[in-house]
Formats: structure tokens, sequence, C-alpha cells
């Protein structure tokens, strides 16, 4: 009998049942396979159940086990994975109406990894019509309908990984694999709740997964805790042919069998945190004060230094023509056959249009930006370990209501379309409640292959709370 | 040498020209979508958010420039089939976007040996 503890439980606790055989991986998928079913559809985070073949890698792997053959952590654990990655058993619809019946003949690398460490594939998650990449400003901008977070049905899970959040948080899924190009993962795990992690371009191969802006797409796990998120990243990290922007990296942190990380950093110096000026003063209240309760979690095992300011560059027009650009030439099909006609978000329907007419020197010249950019956040990650924000200023968006109708008034800065112009990761966590029972979240912000730090801050902190341990009412 | 040069190339244009604006430029990141236009206060906001990955908030429909009612000719003249009059009023705005990122990005001053961040491999 698989309880909704263990449904709730994180991968690394599922991981010790499942070698231990007290959890049968057949028995688990089943469970959450009618969770999916259930739970999941009701909120909107499914696209594609994939209950056939789910059982059958459940049953390969635990006859696999059984022999003695247990592969590591993710042996057995059952995920899904955002609509946008290409998957041989299912439809893969990029969460919009034009591409419903699209079907691909091969797996996205991150699926083949993942099956390679034994995981099971449960379904697609749902998503914001193509990422969002032809502009959105209302939750039901997907082809599956506005997907609500756990926490109060009446609002938003996030975008664009919205099914990814939201499927997590619910435990209909024990990990799922979102996207960002700027901000999808991010997102999406503060208004659900669980801890997501960006990680830096070019970790995670992005072949087989749909194509927004070549130059900023990144996949990345979206789990019940850091260490997860950890776990998760190391079976999907690393250099692939299929994608010539891999590389694999030595500092990427890399797990035993049992969970256990074996390449600590170096040496107990206290870490060094910048917290990112104008990032939280004018934030929502509750958003507010959660992040300054965290701030006194992390001074017990780390150095904040307040209100630092990015180095100076006009990043919102730079990510916003980049994305423009690369989305315009990723979907001219769509965009000059007139058939965006067919999405959801009125703002989708006609945004391929002025995007279309960026100018090659603009797109140019915003390239150019990148390199002086990076070079400004590799001096100021010499100076601190990581850089601190609030996930995102306020708490998640009604879904009867237009985005600019929620928060009117409510001004903050993010490093979020700084931080994936220069290509670094981030990871979020939980760090409390706000408005409407919904949940806050805390970023951390590493340099370019600083996935150790910033998890390692991350577990710190979930060492010493228990939001990440809380479960959504609604479920 | 040539680090040193762009990286003064780099602080000074844009601490002379973006100090005052730049929580407006973290938050105008098509990111924040949301929080993005929908947070800026009402003297800084900008012409409605261009197509982007996240959840882009209406604006105030700006007064389109000279510039972008040229660009509206060009998406008439491309895309006029696809388009009914209040779909092309919006795309206009949508286009002042354009000219005002593209003034911003100008704005930033480069040096001749900037590469753009990609490489190309024979």
């Amino acid at each position: 009998m698989i309880t909704d503890d263990t449904l709730f439980a994180p991968v690394a606790e599922l991981a010790a049942q499942i070698r231990t055989r007290r959890v049968s991986p057949v028995e688990l998928t089943e469970a959450y396979l009618q969770r999916l079913e259930k739970v999941g559809k009701r909120l909107n985070a499914v696209a594609f159940v994939m209950r056939e073949t789910a059982l059958r890698e459940a049953r390969e792997a635990e006859a696999e086990i059984r022999r003695g053959r247990y592969r590591g952590p993710l042996h057995g654990i059952p995920y899904g994975v955002k609509d946008l990655i290409a998957t041989r058993e299912a439809p893969t619809t990029w969460g919009a109406t034009p591409y419903k019946d699209q079907h691909f003949d091969y797996d996205a690398t991150v699926v083949t990894r993942l099956r390679e460490a034994g995981a099971v594939l449960l379904g697609k998650l749902a998503m914001i019509e193509l990422a969002g990449g032809m502009g959105y400003n209302q939750a039901d901008a997907s082809r599956t309908g506005a997907c609500r977070t756990p926490w109060n049905t009446g609002f938003w899970s996030g975008g664009s990984s919205s099914g990814p959040g939201a499927a997590t948080a619910s435990a209909c899924v024990a990990f799922a694999i979102g996207s960002e190009t700027s901000g999808s993962i991010i997102t999406p795990s503060a208004y659900c709740g669980v801890s997501g992690l960006r990680p830096t371009y070019g970790a995670v191969s992005r072949h087989g997964a749909m194509a927004l802006s070549w130059t900023l797409d990144k996949l990345g796990p979206m789990c019940r805790s850091a260490l997860d998120c950890g776990l998760v990243l190391s079976t999907i990290a690393g250099r692939d042919p299929l994608d010539p922007t891999s590389r694999s990296s030595d500092t990427l942190p890399r797990y035993s069998p049992t969970a256990q990380l074996l390449n600590p950093r170096r040496g107990a110096r206290r870490l060094r945190l910048a917290v990112m000026k104008d990032s939280y003063e004018k934030a929502q209240g509750e958003v507010r004060k959660n992040f300054l309760a965290s701030l006194e979690v992390l001074r017990t095992f780390a150095d904040v230094e307040m209100d630092v300011k990015l180095p100076d560059f006009p990043y919102g027009p730079a990510v916003g023509t980049i994305v423009n650009a690369e989305g315009a030439s990723a979907f001219r099909d769509l965009i000059e056959s007139g058939r965006v006609k067919e999405l959801a978000s009125p703002e989708g329907r006609r945004g391929g249009f002025a995007t279309s007419l960026v100018t090659a020197v603009d797109y140019l010249h915003a390239m150019r930006m990148r390199a002086p950019m990076r070079r400004a956040w590799g001096q100021m990650f010499k100076k601190y370990d990581a850089l601190v924000a609030p996930s995102r200023a306020t708490v998640s968006y009604p879904v009867d209501k237009t985005f600019d109708k929620a928060y009117p008034g409510i001004m903050a800065s993010s490093p979020i379309g700084a931080a994936n112009l220069v290509g670094v990761p981030a990871v979020s966590v939980p760090n409390g409640l706000g408005q409407n029972g919904l949940p806050t979240g805390i970023q951390f912000v590493g340099p370019a292959w600083g996935e150790r730090v910033i998890l390692e801050l991350a577990v710190a902190y979930q060492s010493k709370t228990d939001w990440h341990r809380r479960r959504p009412p609604e479920v | 040498m040539r680090e040193e040069r762009k990286e003064d190339a780099v602080q000074r244009p844009t601490r002379r020209r973006f100090a005052k604006t730049l929580a407006a430029a973290a938050i105008a990141a098509p990111v924040l979508a949301a929080a993005a236009s929908a947070q800026k206060p009402p003297a800084t906001a900008e012409p409605k958010a261009p197509p982007n990955p996240q959840p882009s908030p209406q604006q105030p429909p700006p007064k389109p420039s000279p510039t972008a009612e040229a660009y509206a000719e060009v998406a008439r003249a491309r895309f006029g089939e696809h388009l009914g009059p209040e779909q092309l009023d919006a795309v206009k705005r949508d286009l002042e976007g354009n000219v005002r990122n593209a003034d911003r990005l100008r704005a930033f001053k480069l040096q001749n040996s900037d590469e753009p961040d990609f490489v190309f491999g024979a």
C-alpha cells in the first residue's frame, strides 16, 4: 500500500526505500499514475499520460533491482516531462493547438539519460503554448487550459513549465523536467512551492527540446527538495554530441548510489551572499517578510551583504530582442502561414508579426553585449558565492484575471532576465506562504557552472526550514 | 589589455546612461513579464512588452513613433492578410516596443572588437 506520505516524499527518500526493496517501483508507478489521472487532470497539469510504457518501464526497473542491479538514486523513480520534450512513445504538442498531432520518432537526450538511470516516465506535462514565445497575458494561454497551483486552485501554477510545477507540488510525479528561456523554471517553482533548478547554459543537452531561443533555452529539474534537484541534474547533465552547445564539467555535483555528494566543496569557508538591491524592498508585503526571514536563516551559516547592485547593462531590451528574434525565426513558418491564429492567447495570435521585424543589427547588438555582461558578472562572482533575491515579487496570479490586472503597483527588480542572458544557474526554493495561502520563494543565483554551491546553500537552508515539506491543501 | 579596454567600455557609458534605469532594466526583462511591466511605476512604463517567454501584462498603449508607424506599414505589407484593423493597431504598439528596445540597445556603446556571443565552426 503506497501512502500519501510516500508519494510526497523527496526522491532521495523514495530511492532509499526502493533500493532496500521496501517500496515496489511498479506499485509506486501505479499510485502516481492514478494521482496524475485524477489530481493532475483536475489541475490541468497533464498533456498526455503514458500509462502502458510507464508500467513497462517500472516492471523492468523492479526486475532489475530484484536481480541486484541497482542503477542509482533515480532507479524506479516515476517522473514527468514538460510537453516540449520529444518522446517517441507519446505526442509532443509544445502546449499549442497547431502542434496537437505532432509526433517525434526519437527521444530527447534528457529522456534517454533518465531512462538509462532507470527512471520511469509517467507522461507529458502541460505548459504555456510555445513556452510563451509568442507572448501571453493570461493563465489559459495553453492548449490544455489554465494550469492551477494546488495551493489554491483559483490561482495559476506559473509558466511556462506550468504542469511540471503543479504535478510535482501535488505529488502526481516524484520530479519533473521543465525548461527555462527566461524564468520558466523559477516562476512555477515559486508559485507551486517546489524546488527548481535552472542549470548553467549548456550543462544539459537541449537535443529533442522545442527551440524557442537557441542561445537562452535550458532544461532543468523541478523537485520537492534542493537535494533532489542535484540528483536529477547529475543524471541529465553532460556533453551530448547531438547538442554542440552542451559541455561536461567536473564542478557539477556528483552523487553515490545512496545519494551522498561525492565531490563536496573544499574547505570550510563561510559562503558569501549578495542580496540583490531593489529585489525585495517593494515586493509584495508577504514576499518581503518571508525573504527577510529567510536571510536570518542564511546568516546562521553564511555572510550576507545587503543591497548589492547588478552590473549596469540594459538587460531587459537585450533579452527581449534576442528571444523575439530567435523565436520569430524558430516559428517563422507558423507566423507567416497565419496559423498563429490557432493559439489560445490573443497576444500570441499577433505577437510574431512584430517580432519578425526585429532587425538583424539590433539582434547582433544584443548578442555582442553578452560577452561584456558575462565578464562583469564573472567579476561580481569573485566577490560573492551567490546572489540572493525573492524568486518572484508577488505570489501567483488569479486564473480569472489577466496578469496586468492582478497586482497593480507592485514593483521590484529581479535577476531572472539578466542571469539568463549570462547563462548562469539558479535554484528557487519555497520560503513561506503569502496572500491566499500561496507559496513564496527565494532564489540563489551562482556563477557559471556553480550549481554545487547554490545547491549547497539551498540544501543548508532546507535543513533549517520545513517549507519544502509542507503539502498543498487542495489535493 | 584588450580585456581592460572592453571593461572600461562596458562600465563607463553604462554607469552614465543607465544608472537611473537599472531597476527598470532588470524588471523590464521579458522575464518578469508580469512583474515587469505590471510592476513598473507609471512614470517609467514601457510600451507593451513584446512577446516573451514569461507572462506579458499589457500597458496603456503608447503613441507609436514615426519609426513604429513605418514598421507598421511593413507589417501591413508582409502580414496584412492575417491581420484585422484591431490586430494591426496592436502590432503597431508591439513595434513601438521593438523601437524602444532598439533605442536602449543602441545607447550601449560597443567596441569594434566586441563579437556576437556565439561561435560558428566550420
